[in-house]
Order: structure tokens, then C-alpha cells, then sequence
């Protein structure tokens, strides 16, 4: 998915980074770390930056979290919203951790565009 | 003093030579005209005046560090290349320091022949002598004291004094005086410049003033005649005290009777005026020197003073635990007494008094308490809080005392602390008085001014700011407290053959901003249909908009449960009511179970519905089971996927509905997690709804050190055997 155009991952605070890069028409946002009321404003402003580029399909790929609490899954929804306004896409990649747990629980995996659904577990 | 300022300063001074062949080091402009060609600077006069007594006598001094004199005429030598006879008298000193010996010697014509050879000898010795004392006197005091009583001693004046003029003023002030008769010296110890008098002439001209007898007094200066002739004084010396253009001030020497004052008299009271002008000078600047270094320091000490004020304000202390530290540091180096008062609506309570000595703390203390203080006393706190305008007392009046003593007693014992200056500024903050800091000067004998107020009302701000922010955040969790307990139930209803028990518990207030959780738990009772409503909620997100929506919740689910609705009906009504709550934006979602429970005679039945939140637990004898029911989180999709499921919950048996706060309770260990908490549960067995309720909230807390990132609610349902 690392393409020439990779951006250099952003330092950013309390142990959450982002990386993105084109996949064709997909820009893929993918975040490291722990993402939760701390460092939501860090990740709010790369999704903002990705959703500024107008891609078509935007993928916020969660799977390399280390934990994601509710304050991740609103910066999701918001995502989503954005794009559900713009007329374009977002998509998700969730993995099959405790972030997939999350959202599980949270009764939205069926209403978001999960990537990785039909993957087998690592 | 090096050799060229003595020649500057003796107007008498000829040259100044160097070694046992007087080698010239410098020679005076009058030293040139006199001398002629025959002594140059830096030719040995041993060589260039080879005969005739000059050398002898120069030798001689050199010799034996005394002063010597080659009179008038003696000096003539065929091999002086000019053909004049030197019709002068010289004098030679020696110079240098004593205790290392004779360097080189002084030359200085004697004016007034040999008659006076004498009297010239005995004033270069002395103005050798307070060349040296000057050099080492420090103070204006000092050195007025060597000059009036240098020249006293050498020319007999019979009364001197010595002024200095104030700086910046147009006034002289007295250093020294000595020999004036009556109250002379009370009358002009301080005098303003007047032209038209000898003493301001002098200095205003900067030229000396000579008055010989009482005739000239009554001549020249009429008006002064009086005072300059009283008690036989006549002859009078003003002598100006300048260097460069700096007027320093004038000496003055006055004698009885009438005198000719004669040249070499002159020249010798103005070379003593010109050392003493220039000591003077030295002893300006040496205190202005030292004034600019101890201001320097002293904002130097003022400034780190302010920043541990800042730091002391910032520390995690109450706010009377601060305003003591800060009265503590203040009498440190900045005021012997400090003291802290808060208004308190109509009150003044003082909330601290510092002094370096515990002992005259408790004396104050048990004076107070003795004698309640008058609040309205006039530069009291009470005062400058109300007015919110400072007080300088650069002194304490013995009056202000007496008038707010309340008996003699009370007089004696507020004199013994020896309050001597005082500064009260007022806490302002946002334009509001909070109070009133006292800073008080006592045995260390200092004066506040109003210098001192820009210092003082910097610290009094930075005391203020902390104040009020401290008030403010303290409001703040009022509001948050008082709203927070608007969102709980205040206590359980009472459900036949049910014991319930909830527990809230907010995040530490260090971890988090004010705040105002989004956990709810609640039962309530359907009326109607003789069920219980029991609802455990998390709304995402903190603050006053999270405990809107938790509020909305909380009545939205009072209202529709009250109307009837199934459980998975009254979720997707809340639902439905936060989507309308915040027009359409999807921010905001909360997590909730919410369920029917209907005591039956062999347990009680349970419809519950999960939006998206937490699965409950069942713990059935020391089992435990998860209610795993999908469901939609509310507040964002229109048609959420809510089920019901039925569950029967037999006697003894247990049912936890909780928050996230307990299992993504984040400790040194990780996170806590669901399976830990079955665990739990698991040894709860037996234990009552309470114990399990407590067992839980003591355990979440203990994982977290006592320190909790999010809140936490629960609900604990038991039915009983």
C-alpha cells in the first residue's frame, strides 16, 4: 500500500502518528498508536487534512491501533458524515482486535464500509 | 591622586620629580614659566641645575622624607641658562607612600618669601597628610570633617563648615562644621541658594569668596552682615566646590577678627578646596555607584521573589495553604510582618500573618484575639479591600495607634511590636476586590514609599490571579457536582424481593477538566404495568453537552416507559429524540442498556435491550454469564438494530449492568478488560447486591491506583432468596 507518494509519518502527541498514502483513487490514512480523548484531536486534524484532499474513497485504517475508545469511534462517524454530505466515500479497516471489538459492540461494523471484514484472522 | 592631578589640584605646584636625581616627572604650566628652560620634564635636575641650593635642599627632603625650603634668592646659579635670578622660594615635599618611602618630591613656589618659609613647610606637610586621609574617606561626612578641620588647624580659621549641594536641588546641606557660635549651625544646616550671598556666589560663580573684614561684610553683603560679623567674626573664606562643572558645594572658614588673606593662604584654602572637591566627587559617584548596584539587586531578589510567588501559586495547595506560603515567603527579605486578608461578604477574615519569629506571631495572634481589630480602621485592609486603592505608610504614626488602641494596655502592647512602615494593596481581580495584602516594616528599621508600590501590586496581582481562578474552578465543580447529581437518582426505589444497588463515581479531579460525566444509572417504577424500568447509559464525550444528553436521556426514558413502550421501543424513541436533540450531526452517540424487570414468584423476568453498550453479566450461584445482545449505539443512525432478549433471573441470583469506566479502566497493568471482571464477579458469590456493588467500584479503583480516567457507573440487581 506504501506508495512514492508516502507522506513521512507525522509526529504527533501522546503516542499517535499517521501515514498516508494514494492507493489509485483511495487516499489510506493509516494510524499508529493509542487513539483515544487525548489524542483525538491529533488524529481529527490528519483526517481533516486527508478529507481536504477530496479523495474518493477515504480509508481510515485503525487496524495498527493499539487501543481505540469511544472517542475514536466518533472521530468515525464524524468521518463519515463528512463524507456521506460530499457525496464520496469512507471506508474503514478495523482488523481483528480489540478495535474490531469496539466497534462490534458499539453495533457499527454493519453500517460502516469495513475492508477487512471478509479477511481470516491473522 | 596621580602626580598630574596634584599639580591640577595646588595652584602653588611647580613640578614633580622622580628618584635621588629628581628626574622631572611633570611640570606645572607655572612651573615652566618659572623655571624657564633650565627643568624639563624628564631630565634629572641634578644635571640641568647642578649648584646653587636646590639641589641640596631637594636632596635633603628626598633624604629625609621631610619637607624642605630653598627661600627666595638662595636659588640664583650661574648655570641657569637664563640670565634672570630666580626670584622665587621653593618648597619640596616629598612624595609617595610611606611605607614603602620617599618616591620623588613636590615642588612648590613659596610665594611670600622667606618670612613665611615656616608656615609654607607645615601646609605642604598637611596637605600631604589630607591628600592621604581623603583618599581613604568614604563618606561626604568624612571628608567635610578632614577639610574643615585640615584647615582649620593650618590656618587657624576659628569656625568652619563644609556643604554639600543636594542633588538636583538648589540647596546646600552641611557635612561638617565646626567653632560657629549660637544657634548658627541650626539656622544653616540646610540652605537654599540665594544670589547675593557669599556662600551661594561662590558656588553659583564658582569662585571664592573672600571677605577680609567686617567693613567688606557690610559693603558687600549687607544683608548677611549680621550673621558674618557675629561673636567678633570677620574674615571670612566661601570657597566653591566644583569639578569640572559639577557645583558639589562650598566650604567655608571663618575667623575672628579682621586678616588679610594673603597668596599663599589663597592658594593653599583653594587646593584644599580642590582636594576636597574631588573627594567629594569620588564619593558621589562611589554612592551612586553602590545605590545603582543595591537597586539592582534588590529588583534582582524581587524579581526571583515574583517568580516563587508564581510558582507558589500555581502548587497543589488550597488557596489559604498558598496565601499562607506566599505571607511565609514574604518576610523572608521583602518585610519583617505579612499578613493575608479575604472579604468575606461584609467580613475581613484574615487568612494568614507571617513573621520570621513563631514567638511574635502568637504574641499578634493573642493581641487579636484580645483585641478583635477594627475592620473599618482607616489603612486597614478593610479599607483598601473596599476601596481597592493601596495605602503607603512610609511611617506609622505613634498617632494612628493610639487612636485604634482600645485601652492603655492594648497601647503599650501594639507599640512593643515596633510596626514602624507598612504597604496595604488591594487583591484585585477582573476589577473585584478579593482582598487586601499587608506587607509591614518593624524592627529592621526599612521605610516602604511609593517606590515600592509597583513591586507589591505585582505580587498582590499574581496573588489575586490565583485567587480567583482558584474561586472559579471551586465554582465550577460546584456546578458540575450539583449537576451531576441532577442526572442520579437520589436513592433506589424500593423493589419487593429485589435488592438494588448503583454507584457512580466521577474521574479524578487532576486527570480531567471540570467535569460532568455522561454515566447514568436509574430504576424507576411503571406504574401501570408493575414493572421497574432500570437503565444504565454512557453518553460519548464530557462536559455540559454530554450531561444534556444525558439528562435528555434520562427523561426521555422516564417519559416512554411511562407511555407503555417495550424496552427496545423506548431505545429507539431516545434514539430518535437525540438525533431531533442535535439536528442531524452525528457527534454525539451514547451507549445504553435499558430494561423491564417484573417480580414473579420464582425470580423476577427481565426484557432487556442493548444499544451498543457494555454486555451485562449474570452471576447465577458462582457462575457467570455475559448477556450478549447486539444492538446499535443511539443518537446517530435513524433505524438502529435493537433486540430484546428475555432473561430469568432466579432467587439469589445476580444481574451487573456497568459503564465502560469499568472495563477500559486503564491501569500500570493495561486495561482492565471484561474478563476480569467475570472473575470478579465470579467470587462475589453469595455476597450482597452492596458488597458486589463496592467490591466492584473499590477493585476498578484500586487497578487504576486510586486515580480514575473516566467515570464510572453501575447497577447491580440481585433478586433475593
Amino acid at each position: 500500500m506504501n506508495g512514492p507518494r508516502d507522506t513521512a509519518p507525522s509526529e504527533t502527541s501522546g503516542g499517535l502518528w499517521a501515514v498516508s498514502s494514494w492507493d489509485s483513487d483511495r487516499l489510506v490514512l493509516v494510524l499508529h498508536g493509542d487513539l483515544d480523548i487525548d489524542t483525538l484531536p491529533t488524529a481529527q486534524d490528519e483526517v481533516s487534512a486527508a478529507e481536504g484532499q477530496a479523495p474518493r474513497v477515504l480509508v481510515l485504517d485503525l487496524s495498527q491501533l493499539g487501543y481505540v475508545d469511544s472517542s475514536g469511534v466518533r472521530m468515525v462517524l464524524l468521518a463519515q458524515q463528512v463524507a456521506d454530505d460530499a457525496g464520496r466515500l469512507l471506508a474503514v479497516r478495523l482488523g481483528h482486535g480489540a478495535t474490531r471489538r469496539v466497534f462490534d459492540m458499539l453495533g457499527i461494523t454493519g453500517r460502516l464500509e469495513v475492508l477487512d471484514e471478509g479477511e481470516a484472522s491473522p | 591622586m596621580t602626580a598630574a592631578d596634584l599639580l591640577s589640584v595646588l595652584p602653588d605646584a611647580l613640578a614633580i620629580t622622580a628618584g635621588a636625581d629628581h628626574v622631572v616627572e611633570s611640570l606645572s604650566p607655572r612651573g615652566g614659566q618659572l623655571f624657564g628652560t633650565a627643568v624639563r620634564t624628564g631630565r634629572p635636575i641634578r644635571e640641568t641645575v647642578p649648584t646653587g641650593g636646590l639641589v641640596a635642599a631637594l636632596d635633603a627632603a628626598y633624604r629625609d622624607g621631610e619637607t624642605t625650603v630653598v627661600p627666595r634668592g638662595v636659588m640664583s646659579s650661574a648655570a641657569v641658562p637664563t640670565a634672570d635670578e630666580w626670584s622665587f622660594g621653593v618648597s619640596a615635599s616629598p612624595v609617595g607612600d610611606i611605607s614603602r618611602g620617599v618616591s620623588g618630591l613636590l615642588l612648590r613656589v613659596l610665594a611670600d618669601g622667606p618670612a613665611d618659609v615656616d608656615g609654607s613647610r607645615a601646609r605642604a606637610h598637611e596637605f600631604q597628610r589630607l591628600t592621604e586621609q581623603l583618599s581613604s574617606a568614604a563618606t561626604p561626612t568624612e571628608i567635610g570633617r578632614l577639610t574643615a578641620t585640615a584647615a582649620a588647624t593650618l590656618i587657624g580659621a576659628d569656625a568652619s563648615v563644609v556643604y554639600a549641594r543636594v542633588e538636583g536641588e538648589d540647596v546646600l546641606e552641611s557635612l561638617h562644621h565646626a567653632g560657629w557660635p549660637g544657634d548658627t549651625v541650626e539656622r544653616f544646616r540646610r540652605l537654599p541658594m540665594q544670589r547675593g550671598r557669599p556662600l551661594s556666589d561662590a558656588v553659583l560663580t564658582g569662585r571664592p569668596v573672600w571677605i577680609e573684614d567686617a567693613h567688606q561684610w557690610r559693603s558687600q553683603y549687607p544683608e548677611m552682615a549680621p550673621v558674618g560679623v557675629a561673636e567678633g567674626h570677620e574674615a571670612t573664606a566661601c570657597l566653591p566646590l566644583r569639578v569640572e562643572s559639577r557645583e558639589l558645594g562650598a566650604a567655608v572658614f571663618s575667623f575672628s577678627g579682621a586678616r588679610a588673606f594673603g597668596l599663599a593662604e589663597r592658594e593653599f584654602l583653594l587646593a584644599v578646596a580642590a582636594l576636597c572637591a574631588q573627594a567629594l566627587d569620588r564619593a558621589r559617584l562611589y554612592t551612586a555607584e553602590r545605590e545603582a548596584r543595591a537597586a539592582a539587586e534588590r529588583e534582582r531578589d524581587r524579581m526571583s521573589f515574583l517568580a516563587r510567588a508564581s510558582q507558589l501559586m500555581e502548587a497543589p495547595f488550597s488557596v489559604e495553604e498558598r496565601l499562607r506560603r506566599l505571607a511565609d515567603l514574604a518576610v523572608t527579605g521583602i518585610c519583617d510582618w505579612s499578613a493575608v486578608h479575604f472579604v468575606r461578604g461584609s467580613r475581613l477574615e484574615r487568612v494568614a500573618v507571617a513573621h520570621l519569629d513563631p514567638a511574635k506571631v502568637a504574641f499578634v495572634e493573642e493581641l487579636e484575639h484580645r483585641y478583635p481589630p477594627d475592620p473599618d480602621a482607616p489603612g486597614g485592609a478593610m479599607q483598601v479591600a473596599r476601596s481597592g486603592v493601596p495605602v503607603v505608610m512610609s511611617e506609622i504614626p505613634d498617632d494612628l495607634l493610639v487612636a485604634s488602641a482600645k485601652d492603655e494596655t492594648h497601647l503599650e502592647l501594639m507599640r512593643a511590636i515596633g510596626l514602624s512602615s507598612a504597604i496595604v494593596v488591594p487583591l484585585l481581580s477582573r476589577g473585584r476586590s478579593l482582598g487586601a495584602l499587608t506587607l509591614v516594616h518593624a524592627e529592621s528599621g526599612e521605610r516602604f514609599t511609593d517606590d515600592d508600590l509597583t513591586f507589591v501590586g505585582q505580587l498582590a496581582t499574581t496573588a489575586a490571579l490565583a485567587l480567583d481562578n482558584a474561586a472559579l474552578y471551586e465554582a465550577q465543580r460546584t456546578v458540575a457536582r450539583t449537576l451531576q447529581t441532577a442526572l442520579l437518582p437520589a436513592e433506589l426505589p424500593k423493589v419487593p424481593g429485589v435488592r438494588c444497588a448503583g454507584r457512580y463515581r466521577p474521574p479524578s479531579p487532576d486527570l480531567t477538566d471540570v467535569y460532568v460525566g455522561g454515566d447514568l444509572y436509574d430504576i424507576h417504577e411503571d406504574v401501570e404495568r408493575g414493572r421497574w424500568a432500570l437503565t444504565v447509559a454512557d453518553v460519548c464525550g464530557k462536559g455540559p453537552q454530554a450531561a444534556a444528553l444525558t439528562a435528555l436521556i434520562r427523561h426521555t426514558v422516564h417519559a416512554e416507559v411511562g407511555h407503555g413502550y417495550a424496552p427496545a421501543d423506548v431505545l429507539r424513541r431516545v434514539n430518535t429524540a437525540m438525533l431531533r436533540h442535535h439536528g442531524g450531526a452525528r457527534a454525539r452517540f451514547a451507549t445504553m442498556v435499558h430494561a423491564a424487570l417484573t417480580v414473579e414468584p420464582t425470580g423476577a423476568a427481565v426484557t432487556l435491550v442493548n444499544g451498543g453498550h457494555p454486555p451485562g453479566l449474570v452471576l447465577r450461584g458462582d457462575r457467570v454469564e455475559s448477556i450478549a445482545v447486539p444492538g446499535t449505539l443511539v443518537g446517530v443512525y435513524p433505524d438502529p438494530n435493537l433486540t430484546e432478549v428475555e432473561i430469568h433471573l432466579a432467587p439469589g441470583d445476580t444481574m451487573l449492568l456497568y459503564t465502560d469506566g469499568v472495563t477500559e479502566a486503564h491501569g500500570p497493568q493495561g486495561f482492565y478488560g471484561s474478563e476480569p471482571l467475570e472473575a470478579l464477579l465470579a467470587t462475589l458469590a453469595g455476597e450482597s447486591a452492596d458488597a458486589i456493588a463496592d467490591a466492584i467500584l473499590t477493585e476498578v479503583s484500586d487497578f487504576q491506583c486510586g486515580r480514575l480516567r473516566d467515570d464510572v457507573a453501575l447497577l447491580v440487581i440481585q433478586v433475593q432468596r
